[in-house]
């Protein structure tokens, strides 16, 4: 590993911003002025968030079509007039058309599906949509589910934010909100006092140096001992042997302490 | 100050703002206390320097991904949907969107295909007993032949009229909506479902009043015939230029022209589900009635008259141009 000059360094924002088309990301920047990076959802989950709702559609008109049979003298018996299946019709048409944009304008973007799936409908600018754009994509979802073609199927494969065509007219995308997979605050909780006189005070890293260690330190904790020796070992070789360590400094430790260095260094 | 020494530190802000979130998720506006709501905007703040602080300094992968995911949900929480305000609504529907409809090429475009279309093959179905058949299909015809036979609205009674008041909002409405969704393949299929239903409509006009069951049948169709037609055309129009704005992009991209137009389309479809809505419970309600013709005739003199105020009168204001080039 050699390392950098200070200038050859490339300035750290263009990483973020470069060549994102291959991640399943779409980066925003708020009115706080920080870019954040949103998960977008793929045609599988959203296909499935759409079946949930599908499920729970289904089930309720079959009930309410059940109990309808039943009070108005279809099979005899006459409890209420033949004319509530004019308004079961009526309701029908709105639940249809209007459940999808009705659920997601007013619960911030979220259809029942989509929330059980984790899913939530956002704007292009990351911000909630609004009755309008939540109305159009989901009468749009029509066009989208032509059979058998798909169009919506072809058009998420054709854009960087998986939209479909009912998205792009109402300029909206879905993202994944992973609540569930919520990742550990990592930290060494190890000291790593004692090591730090070793480290040269001259050291300067390159930035892909601190991002391999960002990415050791950040993992260390879901590896078995033995792994994180193998894994720290490949670069603390070439630390030993550069500042002529004494052997018995343990791997793992030291590269903890190197990366608290490097970037700790780096805010100073 | 170390990394590790800025998590510790900045930890407990962060579970703070978690629990806001849950807090936050499931009440609605009203139901905030503003106080919280103030200690939110803060904390989200900072969490948004510490992200920038953490892709700076490196930070774990772990801690900066958790990071980017509290600032997203934070984010969404923030800046909500806004309140639906039943003013802004009746401003757009009684202003804005009539002129729109007004200046539309593609409502003209809708309008006369539609209607060249209808009276062309009324006028084919008339002349020629076969093209009726051609279109609809001989037991189609029969079936409308035998349904107009009885003079109507004899033996309706208020269950099955509110029957098919249901069934006209479920049928009619439900395909002007998808009318409207295809316009967005170029236009071409609000194009095609508005020709189809103009020849097929025109075709069992023209079969049916030179039936023996003429008048029978004019009696029923009168009344709510120009909200229904209108829908019709409304729906084609606003599939149409929905369609148009991938076309013509105005100097925009494609995506971008789709999304500016998007809204205003949907305003439009807005309008035809209306009309939808009213034409069906006319067609329910009204028009099986056993009454003078008269009557009907006047409601379908009242309505039209209301379409033209809606959209010749309304529309003559230059709101909607104006909110157009805004």
């Amino acid at each position: 590993m050699r390392e950098q000059t200070p200038q050859s360094r490339p300035p750290l924002s263009s990483r973020n911003l470069g060549t994102r088309t291959l991640d399943t990301t779409t980066l925003v920047v708020t009115p706080e002025n920080v870019a954040f990076d949103f998960h977008l959802a793929g045609p599988f989950m959203r296909a499935l968030a759409l079946t949930v709702d599908l499920a729970i559609l289904i089930g309720f008109v079959t009930v309410v079509g059940l109990i309808l049979i039943f009070s108005t003298g279809v099979l005899g018996g006459n409890i209420i007039g033949q004319g509530f299946w004019g308004i079961f019709l009526f309701f029908l048409f709105f639940l249809w058309w209007g459940y999808g944009g009705a659920m997601e304008a007013f619960n911030n973007g979220q259809t029942l599906g989509k929330k059980a799936l984790g899913l939530r409908v956002v704007s292009y600018s990351g911000l909630a949509i609004n009755a309008s754009q939540a109305m159009l994509r989901n009468i749009l979802r029509g066009a989208d589910l032509v059979p058998p073609f798909f169009p919506g199927v072809f058009a998420m494969m054709f854009n960087e934010r998986f939209q479909r065509l009912g998205d792009l007219a109402s300029g909206t995308m879905v993202v994944v909100e992973n609540r569930g997979a919520r990742p550990s605050i990592a930290r060494t909780e190890l000291s790593t006092q004692n090591l730090e006189p070793l480290i040269p005070k001259h050291f300067d890293p390159s930035v892909s140096l601190i991002e391999a260690l960002a990415a050791y330190v950040g993992q260390r904790k879901e590896l078995s001992v033995g792994r994180r020796r193998e894994l720290a070992l490949i670069l603390f070789e070439h630390f030993r042997r550069a500042w002529s360590l004494p052997k018995s400094v343990d791997p793992d430790l030291f590269l903890c302490a190197l990366y608290e260095r490097a970037a700790g260094g780096r805010a100073s | 100050m170390k990394i590790s020494e800025i998590i510790e530190r900045r930890t407990p802000d962060w579970r703070e703002l978690e629990s806001d979130l849950s807090w936050m998720r499931n009440r609605r506006r009203s139901e905030l206390d503003s106080a919280r709501v103030a200690a939110f905007a803060r904390r989200y703040r900072a969490v948004c320097s510490d992200l920038s602080l953490a892709i700076s300094m490196r930070f774990p992968e772990g801690t900066t991904r958790y990071l980017h995911q509290l600032v997203a949900e934070a984010h969404t929480q923030l800046y909500r949907s806004e309140s639906f305000r039943i003013g802004n609504w009746l401003t757009s529907l009684f202003v804005e969107v009539p002129s729109r409809i007004l200046r539309d090429p593609c409502t003209w475009i809708a309008f006369f295909l539609f209607w060249s279309l209808f009276l062309g093959s009324l006028a084919a179905a008339a002349l020629r007993p076969d093209f009726a058949v051609a279109v609809v299909g001989e037991s189609t015809l029969s079936n409308m032949d035998s349904m107009y036979a009885q003079p109507i609205g004899e033996k309706a009674e208020a269950d099955s009229r509110a029957v098919m008041t249901g069934f006209y909002v479920f049928n009619n409405a439900g395909i002007g909506l998808k009318c409207f969704a295809s316009g967005i393949f170029l236009g071409v299929g609000s194009l095609i479902t508005l020709a189809f239903n103009a020849i097929f409509l025109g075709a069992i006009f023209g079969h049916m009043l030179t039936s023996p069951a003429a008048d029978n049948f004019r009696d029923f169709v009168t009344a709510h015939g120009p909200f229904e037609l209108t829908a019709v055309v409304l729906s084609a129009a606003a599939g149409l230029r929905l369609g148009w704005a991938i076309l013509d992009t105005k100097g925009w991209s494609r995506a971008e022209s789709l999304r500016r137009t998007g809204p205003r389309t949907l305003e439009m479809a807005g309008v035809a589900t209306i009309l939808f809505l009213l034409a069906a419970y006319i067609e329910g309600f009204f028009s099986p009635l056993y009454i003078a013709y008269e009557y009907k005739f006047a409601m379908a003199i009242g309505t039209s008259l209301i379409l033209i105020f809606y959209i010749g009168i309304l529309g003559l204001n230059n709101r909607g141009r104006r909110s157009d080039a805004a």
